[in-house]
Protein backbone atom coordinates (compact mmCIF):
# COMPACT_ATOMS: atom_id res chain seq x y z
CA UNK A 1 0.00 0.00 0.00
CA UNK A 2 1.01 3.42 -0.79
CA UNK A 3 -0.34 7.10 0.45
CA UNK A 4 1.28 8.59 -2.96
CA UNK A 5 -1.28 10.25 -4.39
CA UNK A 6 -1.95 8.42 -8.19
CA UNK A 7 -1.12 11.55 -10.14
CA UNK A 8 -1.45 9.78 -13.23
CA UNK A 9 -4.69 8.65 -12.54
CA UNK A 10 -5.84 10.27 -15.67
CA UNK A 11 -3.38 8.50 -17.95
CA UNK A 12 -4.54 5.01 -16.37
CA UNK A 13 -8.24 5.80 -16.72
CA UNK A 14 -8.32 7.04 -20.32
CA UNK A 15 -5.68 3.80 -21.69
CA UNK A 16 -7.67 1.63 -19.32
CA UNK A 17 -10.93 1.89 -21.02
CA UNK A 18 -8.99 2.73 -24.69
CA UNK A 19 -7.89 -0.08 -25.11
CA UNK A 20 -11.00 -2.42 -23.66
CA UNK A 21 -13.31 -0.48 -25.95
CA UNK A 22 -10.94 -0.75 -28.91
CA UNK A 23 -12.13 -4.66 -29.79
CA UNK A 24 -15.57 -2.91 -29.96
CA UNK A 25 -15.51 0.13 -31.68
CA UNK A 26 -14.11 -0.42 -34.90
CA UNK A 27 -11.53 2.05 -36.59
CA UNK A 28 -10.70 5.24 -38.30
CA UNK A 29 -7.71 6.33 -39.91
CA UNK A 30 -5.66 3.47 -37.44
CA UNK A 31 -7.02 4.30 -34.18
CA UNK A 32 -10.22 2.41 -32.84
CA UNK A 33 -13.09 4.89 -32.56
CA UNK A 34 -13.07 5.09 -28.80
CA UNK A 35 -11.84 8.66 -27.82
CA UNK A 36 -10.96 10.26 -24.72
CA UNK A 37 -13.17 13.56 -24.54
CA UNK A 38 -13.61 14.40 -28.09
CA UNK A 39 -13.82 12.99 -31.36
CA UNK A 40 -11.90 13.96 -34.23
CA UNK A 41 -13.96 16.21 -36.78
CA UNK A 42 -15.13 13.99 -39.56
CA UNK A 43 -14.84 10.67 -37.66
CA UNK A 44 -17.95 8.27 -39.45
CA UNK A 45 -20.33 7.06 -37.10
CA UNK A 46 -21.03 4.54 -34.85
CA UNK A 47 -18.14 5.66 -32.45
CA UNK A 48 -17.55 5.88 -28.70
CA UNK A 49 -16.53 9.11 -26.90
CA UNK A 50 -16.43 8.81 -23.11
CA UNK A 51 -15.06 11.60 -20.35
CA UNK A 52 -14.87 12.04 -16.80
CA UNK A 53 -17.73 13.33 -15.77
CA UNK A 54 -17.80 16.66 -13.98
CA UNK A 55 -14.02 16.92 -14.96
CA UNK A 56 -12.68 15.43 -11.72
CA UNK A 57 -10.75 12.67 -10.81
CA UNK A 58 -10.99 12.53 -6.98
CA UNK A 59 -8.74 11.01 -3.90
CA UNK A 60 -10.28 7.86 -2.18
CA UNK A 61 -8.41 8.22 1.10
CA UNK A 62 -7.98 5.42 3.74
CA UNK A 63 -5.47 4.81 6.42
CA UNK A 64 -2.55 3.73 4.86
CA UNK A 65 -3.53 4.06 1.09
CA UNK A 66 -4.44 6.82 -1.54
CA UNK A 67 -5.98 5.58 -4.62
CA UNK A 68 -8.15 7.43 -6.95
CA UNK A 69 -11.78 7.41 -8.24
CA UNK A 70 -14.17 9.04 -11.24
CA UNK A 71 -17.44 8.69 -12.49
CA UNK A 72 -17.37 8.68 -16.41
CA UNK A 73 -19.96 9.11 -18.92
CA UNK A 74 -19.45 5.63 -21.95
CA UNK A 75 -21.12 7.50 -25.16
CA UNK A 76 -22.30 5.65 -28.12
CA UNK A 77 -23.00 7.54 -31.13
CA UNK A 78 -25.14 6.55 -33.96
CA UNK A 79 -26.90 7.83 -37.17
CA UNK A 80 -29.88 5.97 -35.38
CA UNK A 81 -31.20 4.94 -31.92
CA UNK A 82 -30.91 1.35 -32.39
CA UNK A 83 -27.85 1.31 -33.46
CA UNK A 84 -26.21 3.99 -30.82
CA UNK A 85 -27.94 1.15 -27.74
CA UNK A 86 -26.75 -1.66 -30.29
CA UNK A 87 -23.14 0.03 -29.56
CA UNK A 88 -23.48 0.96 -26.16
CA UNK A 89 -24.59 -2.60 -25.66
CA UNK A 90 -21.02 -4.06 -26.82
CA UNK A 91 -19.42 -1.69 -24.51
CA UNK A 92 -20.54 -3.28 -20.68
CA UNK A 93 -18.54 -6.26 -21.28
CA UNK A 94 -15.41 -4.51 -21.74
CA UNK A 95 -16.01 -2.27 -18.86
CA UNK A 96 -15.60 -5.12 -16.37
CA UNK A 97 -12.47 -6.02 -17.85
CA UNK A 98 -10.39 -2.87 -17.30
CA UNK A 99 -6.70 -3.28 -16.74
CA UNK A 100 -3.25 -1.06 -17.01
CA UNK A 101 -0.16 -2.35 -15.63
CA UNK A 102 0.73 -1.62 -11.97
CA UNK A 103 -3.09 -0.67 -11.02
CA UNK A 104 -6.54 -2.31 -10.27
CA UNK A 105 -9.10 -0.78 -12.12
CA UNK A 106 -12.54 -1.58 -11.44
CA UNK A 107 -16.25 0.03 -13.27
CA UNK A 108 -19.32 0.01 -11.71
CA UNK A 109 -22.38 0.64 -13.49
CA UNK A 110 -24.73 3.65 -12.01
CA UNK A 111 -27.00 4.98 -14.14
CA UNK A 112 -27.81 5.72 -18.02
CA UNK A 113 -28.48 9.55 -18.60
CA UNK A 114 -30.72 10.10 -21.45
CA UNK A 115 -29.50 12.57 -24.27
CA UNK A 116 -32.28 13.51 -27.10
CA UNK A 117 -31.06 13.14 -30.92
CA UNK A 118 -29.08 16.56 -31.96
CA UNK A 119 -30.38 18.68 -35.08
CA UNK A 120 -28.00 16.84 -37.33
CA UNK A 121 -29.40 13.64 -36.80
CA UNK A 122 -27.33 11.71 -34.29
CA UNK A 123 -28.01 9.84 -31.51
CA UNK A 124 -26.91 9.10 -28.56
CA UNK A 125 -26.73 6.16 -26.07
CA UNK A 126 -25.24 6.57 -22.52
CA UNK A 127 -24.16 4.73 -19.61
CA UNK A 128 -22.27 6.29 -16.63
CA UNK A 129 -19.62 4.40 -14.73
CA UNK A 130 -17.85 5.05 -11.45
CA UNK A 131 -14.24 3.69 -12.33
CA UNK A 132 -12.25 3.20 -9.14
CA UNK A 133 -7.85 2.98 -9.20
CA UNK A 134 -5.79 1.47 -6.88
CA UNK A 135 -2.61 -0.08 -6.76
CA UNK A 136 -1.81 -3.35 -7.78
CA UNK B 1 3.94 22.75 12.13
CA UNK B 2 1.43 20.93 10.33
CA UNK B 3 -1.64 19.23 10.35
CA UNK B 4 -0.93 14.91 10.11
CA UNK B 5 -2.90 13.62 7.24
CA UNK B 6 -5.33 10.81 8.60
CA UNK B 7 -4.17 8.76 4.90
CA UNK B 8 -0.61 8.68 6.54
CA UNK B 9 -0.38 5.86 8.74
CA UNK B 10 -1.50 2.28 9.25
CA UNK B 11 -2.99 0.03 11.11
CA UNK B 12 -1.34 -3.51 11.72
CA UNK B 13 -2.64 -6.95 13.01
CA UNK B 14 -0.46 -10.64 14.19
CA UNK B 15 2.83 -10.88 14.95
CA UNK B 16 3.26 -10.71 10.88
CA UNK B 17 2.33 -7.07 11.20
CA UNK B 18 -0.46 -7.67 8.55
CA UNK B 19 -1.63 -4.15 7.49
CA UNK B 20 -5.41 -4.20 7.66
CA UNK B 21 -6.17 -2.37 4.24
CA UNK B 22 -9.21 -0.46 3.58
CA UNK B 23 -9.99 0.89 6.29
CA UNK B 24 -11.42 4.41 6.64
CA UNK B 25 -11.20 5.20 10.23
CA UNK B 26 -9.08 4.17 13.15
CA UNK B 27 -9.83 5.75 16.55
CA UNK B 28 -8.00 3.94 20.06
CA UNK B 29 -9.14 5.56 23.51
CA UNK B 30 -6.52 5.10 26.59
CA UNK B 31 -7.98 5.16 29.65
CA UNK B 32 -6.51 5.78 32.76
CA UNK B 33 -8.25 4.35 36.03
CA UNK B 34 -8.79 6.92 39.10
CA UNK B 35 -9.78 5.84 41.86
CA UNK B 36 -11.06 7.72 44.98
CA UNK B 37 -10.22 8.09 48.66
CA UNK B 38 -11.92 9.73 50.76
CA UNK B 39 -13.66 12.02 52.44
CA UNK B 40 -12.68 10.76 55.96
CA UNK B 41 -13.80 11.23 59.44
CA UNK B 42 -12.46 15.06 60.06
CA UNK B 43 -11.22 15.44 56.75
CA UNK B 44 -13.78 16.10 53.79
CA UNK B 45 -10.92 16.31 50.98
CA UNK B 46 -11.43 13.63 48.46
CA UNK B 47 -7.76 12.39 47.08
CA UNK B 48 -7.47 10.66 44.03
CA UNK B 49 -5.23 7.99 42.66
CA UNK B 50 -4.25 5.92 39.99
CA UNK B 51 -5.06 2.95 38.99
CA UNK B 52 -4.87 0.36 35.86
CA UNK B 53 -4.24 1.88 32.62
CA UNK B 54 -6.21 0.02 29.60
CA UNK B 55 -6.48 0.54 25.75
CA UNK B 56 -9.72 -0.07 23.66
CA UNK B 57 -10.42 1.33 19.91
CA UNK B 58 -12.38 0.74 17.03
CA UNK B 59 -11.89 0.45 13.12
CA UNK B 60 -14.10 0.74 10.16
CA UNK B 61 -13.96 0.46 6.27
CA UNK B 62 -14.89 -1.27 3.74
CA UNK B 63 -14.44 -5.16 2.30
CA UNK B 64 -13.19 -5.91 -1.19
CA UNK B 65 -12.84 -8.64 -3.31
CA UNK B 66 -10.31 -10.38 -3.29
CA UNK B 67 -10.67 -9.77 0.44
CA UNK B 68 -8.08 -7.87 2.27
CA UNK B 69 -5.08 -10.18 3.98
CA UNK B 70 -5.32 -7.92 6.94
CA UNK B 71 -9.19 -7.73 7.20
CA UNK B 72 -9.33 -11.53 6.82
CA UNK B 73 -7.05 -11.97 10.26
CA UNK B 74 -9.61 -9.50 11.85
CA UNK B 75 -12.34 -12.28 11.05
CA UNK B 76 -10.51 -15.42 11.83
CA UNK B 77 -9.01 -13.74 15.36
CA UNK B 78 -12.88 -13.49 16.15
CA UNK B 79 -14.22 -16.36 14.94
CA UNK B 80 -11.18 -18.71 16.27
CA UNK B 81 -11.05 -16.41 19.52
CA UNK B 82 -7.73 -16.05 19.68
CA UNK B 83 -5.82 -12.70 20.90
CA UNK B 84 -3.56 -10.76 19.09
CA UNK B 85 -1.19 -7.86 18.54
CA UNK B 86 -2.66 -4.73 16.96
CA UNK B 87 -0.29 -1.67 16.11
CA UNK B 88 -1.53 1.61 15.25
CA UNK B 89 1.28 4.08 13.43
CA UNK B 90 0.28 7.80 13.21
CA UNK B 91 1.82 9.55 10.64
CA UNK B 92 4.26 8.41 7.70
CA UNK B 93 7.10 8.23 9.29
CA UNK B 94 5.09 6.81 12.20
CA UNK B 95 5.42 10.15 15.09
CA UNK B 96 3.47 8.23 17.08
CA UNK B 97 3.41 4.04 17.09
CA UNK B 98 0.67 2.47 19.61
CA UNK B 99 1.62 -1.28 20.58
CA UNK B 100 -1.37 -3.87 21.95
CA UNK B 101 0.71 -6.48 22.24
CA UNK B 102 -2.36 -8.57 22.97
CA UNK B 103 -5.74 -7.40 22.29
CA UNK B 104 -8.73 -9.11 22.04
CA UNK B 105 -11.50 -8.48 18.74
CA UNK B 106 -14.56 -8.23 20.63
CA UNK B 107 -16.84 -7.56 17.76
CA UNK B 108 -17.10 -7.96 14.01
CA UNK B 109 -20.08 -6.21 12.18
CA UNK B 110 -20.32 -6.11 8.46
CA UNK B 111 -22.63 -6.61 5.86
CA UNK B 112 -23.63 -5.37 2.33
CA UNK B 113 -25.68 -2.00 1.97
CA UNK B 114 -26.78 -2.12 -1.81
CA UNK B 115 -25.33 1.28 -3.08
CA UNK B 116 -22.91 1.40 -0.91
CA UNK B 117 -20.73 -2.10 -0.92
CA UNK B 118 -19.95 -3.71 2.21
CA UNK B 119 -19.20 -2.05 5.47
CA UNK B 120 -16.98 -3.72 7.91
CA UNK B 121 -16.40 -2.46 11.62
CA UNK B 122 -14.90 -3.82 14.28
CA UNK B 123 -13.62 -3.05 18.38
CA UNK B 124 -10.73 -4.41 20.33
CA UNK B 125 -9.46 -3.92 23.53
CA UNK B 126 -5.87 -4.53 25.17
CA UNK B 127 -5.93 -7.24 27.33
CA UNK B 128 -2.23 -6.63 29.61
CA UNK B 129 -1.64 -3.10 28.68
CA UNK B 130 -0.55 -0.95 25.95
CA UNK B 131 2.90 0.80 24.86
CA UNK B 132 2.99 4.27 23.43
CA UNK B 133 6.23 5.41 21.46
Amino acid sequence: MSVAPITDAEAVLATAIRNALAAVAGTYQGRPQAYYQLAPQGAPLPLVVYQVQSGVIAARERVGARGATADVTIRALATDATAARALLALTVAPMAALAFAGYTVTATYLRSPIIPPDAAGTYQSAHLWRVDIERA
Amino acid sequence: MALINGYDGAFKIGAGSTAVGYLTEVSVEIDQEVKKQGPFVGNSTISKVRGGKDAKGSAKGYMVSPIDSGQALVLSNIDGGTNVQLVLEVGNPALKTLTIATAIIGNVKFGPKADEGVPISFDFEASGGYTLT
